[in-house]
């Protein structure tokens, strides 16, 4: 017999009993339609939070203090200067650069007070983090070299401060008792950034900060945008090597500073998510393994009240392979057909989901198709074996004298 | 005491077959030595109560299971101790089995029944269509070809049949009890059926508990407690039974 023929041999069969086939398939049609939709939503979710942080450039170099070994001893933190950043500016790749010093203020303005993280940064920033404006202009180089006190606002403060539509620029805020003239505001950018909300921070230059505010000489972190994303690497080496020199380090693993990329970032974020997805779709794939049990229970009583049929099988001509393969195949058309309404209701749902409840990019990928279908293949074969072997081995007498 | 017949060929011959199974901590003998020979062209029932020992030997002699000692031999080869893929393959090529009942796979048309034999022989499928059709044709049943199996009645059901087991060109027929199921005169009507196919050169064996229906027969064995207890040609002409 051909396989197009022992297909529908085993169609008509379960043709023949509806009922018990759509309960049985629904097992499978649980565990597939759960393992997509999982796949489906965390893949959602990746792209969304990847896009976000795209959204800040691939091309950023993020440096931090502290150890280069994350298992080494601890560090005095306060190991990056301005200084530093102003050298790294220097070096050919880096198109742009800004030091970060931020705290948390309350801010006022015309008896309006309003909660902000204070960000003190150099002209770079609007490179480095793609700041677009609003109203007026970013902080300048002039600003940061004359320490001059202006402030940017990003849209929530000025918003908080000064109402809606209002144009705030040459206006004066106070932070901690000291006064700033606004000259710009930054437009609604939204999410999260690195250090705050972009819509609910100030910006002042990075000098002023460091003096009037807050007090110190050093910085949390620099930030560098490499220009293009092949020149992240070789300019991470030579920042390396510049600090090295700088800090006096000669020891690669005594390094006070630590050097990470967006790249980086997000092959970690990645690696992360990943890591979350199959969690859940292994937990999915329990359902699976319970649905893959019901057929076995349902081929098992199949070859039971068909012990007749198989015995007239095996006395026209059936060998033990035959009747193997028949029962086989009814189990895998069995999964099957329960993966593929699996998959159709798997990929609806997820869509439905992704698009009007979270609002998350609803992605496809033929991948998780193409493993539901093998797996619901595999839990047919896996779990059809052994009533598919119980039914090759009757005994043609015995089977054909059952009542 | 064997009929010897010189015209033709050997089809069957059993030599001194014995069956023993094991029923727990005893066995159980359900043919204690049984010699017989089969020849192109008979008709022969085998009757006897039952415990004589006839199902067992429509058993071995349909190559549904093999004798404890002894030979049997099939159209000359030795088949008593084959596996069990190989004597499908005896069943599927030399006998052709009609049953008491359950002949036909359920939900199937009778097309698909009769042609389900020669789809284990590879055979292909415009030869299929057309060997179905010539036997459904030799049992007068052709327009009931698309017609499920439970859609047609118990006569029919025993013609498919015969149209199964003659579709691989078997060396024998072997009939059990084939018309245990059906009123005396659609029974009758089958008996004729096999007469006259024996009558084109079919060799028949049909196994049987009722006189009436061996007495269709040529030839007639009876067995009695695993032994032959006679085996004859058959003197009595079956009674005749009215047609409605």
């Amino acid at each position: 017999m051909n396989y197009v023929e022992i297909f529908q041999t085993a169609l008509t069969a379960l043709r023949a009993n509806l009922m018990r086939t759509a309960l049985t398939m629904l097992g499978i049609i649980i565990g597939i339609t759960s393992v997509i939709l999982i796949i489906s939503l965390a893949q959602g979710a990746t792209a969304a939070i990847t896009n976000q942080i795209s959204s800040f450039g691939t091309n950023l170099i993020f440096i931090t203090p502290g150890g280069g070994n994350r298992n080494g001893p601890p560090i005095p933190t306060n190991t990056l200067t301005y200084e530093d950043a102003l050298e790294i500016g220097e070096l050919p790749y880096a198109s742009a650069v800004t030091p970060l010093i931020s705290r948390q203020y309350q801010i006022v303005a015309d008896g309006l007070t309003t909660n902000a993280s204070v960000q003190g940064v150099s002209e770079g920033y609007m490179t480095v983090q793609s700041v677009t404006m609003d109203k007026g202009d970013f902080i300048s180089l002039d600003d940061v070299n004359g320490l001059s006190r202006v402030a940017v606002l990003g849209s929530k403060v000025a918003g908080d401060l000064f109402g809606e539509g209002f144009d705030p620029v040459g206006e004066t805020v106070i932070i901690n008792s000291k006064p700033f003239r606004v000259v710009g505001v930054t437009v609604v950018k939204g999410g999260v950034g690195i250090g705050g909300n972009p819509d609910e921070s100030v910006y002042i230059p990075v000098t002023t900060a460091q003096t009037i505010l807050m007090g110190q000489n050093f910085v949390q972190n620099i930030q560098i945008d490499a220009g293009s994303p092949d020149q992240v690497e070789p300019l991470q080496n030579e920042i390396n090597q510049l600090l090295l020199d700088r800090h006096k380090i000669t020891d690669e693993n005594l390094k006070d500073f630590r050097i990470e990329t967006s790249q980086q970032f997000l092959s970690t974020l990645g690696t992360i998510t990943n890591l979350l997805t199959a969690m859940l779709a292994g937990i999915a794939a329990i359902s699976l393994v319970v649905g893959g049990i019901g057929i076995m229970n349902i081929m098992l009583v199949t070859v039971t009240e068909r012990t007749k049929e198989i015995g007239l099988l095996k006395a026209i001509g059936a060998k033990r392979k035959d009747i193997l393969v028949q029962f086989l195949i009814e189990s895998v058309v069995l999964t099957l057909s329960g993966g593929a309404v699996g998959i159709v209701l798997g990929i609806s749902l997820s869509f439905l989901i992704t698009t009007f409840m979270l609002h998350v990019p609803f992605v496809f990928q033929i991948s998780s198709v193409l493993l539901a279908v093998g797996v619901s293949t595999l839990v047919g074969v896996t779990f059809g074996v052994y009533p598919a072997q119980r039914a090759a081995r009757l005994s043609p007498i015995d089977a054909l004298r059952y009542e | 005491m064997q009929i010897q017949s010189t015209r033709k060929n050997l089809i069957i011959s059993f030599k001194e077959i014995k069956k023993t199974y094991k029923l727990g901590t005893f066995d159980y003998q359900a043919l204690k030595g049984i010699s017989l020979d089969i020849f192109e062209g008979e008709f022969v029932a085998i009757m006897g109560p039952s415990g004589s020992g006839k199902s067992t030997t429509m058993h071995i002699m349909g190559a549904l299971d093999t004798p404890t000692s002894g030979r049997y031999l099939l159209k000359g080869k030795d088949i008593s101790s084959y596996d069990e893929d190989r004597l499908a393959e005896i069943r599927n090529s030399e006998i052709g089995f009609v049953f008491q009942a359950f002949n036909l796979l359920p939900r199937t048309t009778v097309y698909k029944n009769v042609e389900r034999p020669m789809m284990y022989a590879t055979i292909p499928s415009d030869e299929r269509k057309k060997r179905v059709m010539n036997a459904l044709n030799l049992v007068k049943i052709t327009d009931k070809a698309d017609n499920l199996s439970n859609q047609i009645s118990g006569g029919q059901i025993q013609r498919v049949a015969i149209a199964r087991a003659l579709v691989m060109n078997p060396a024998i027929l072997l009939a059990d009890e084939p018309t245990g199921n059906l009123d005396s005169i659609t029974a009758h009507e089958i008996m004729s059926f096999f007469q006259e196919l024996n009558n084109q050169g079919h060799t028949i064996v049909l196994i049987t508990h009722e006189a009436d229906i061996a007495s269709f027969a040529k030839r007639i064995i009876r067995l009695k407690d695993g032994l032959i207890l006679s085996d004859e040609v058959n003197g009595r002409k079956p009674q005749r039974t009215k047609k409605i």
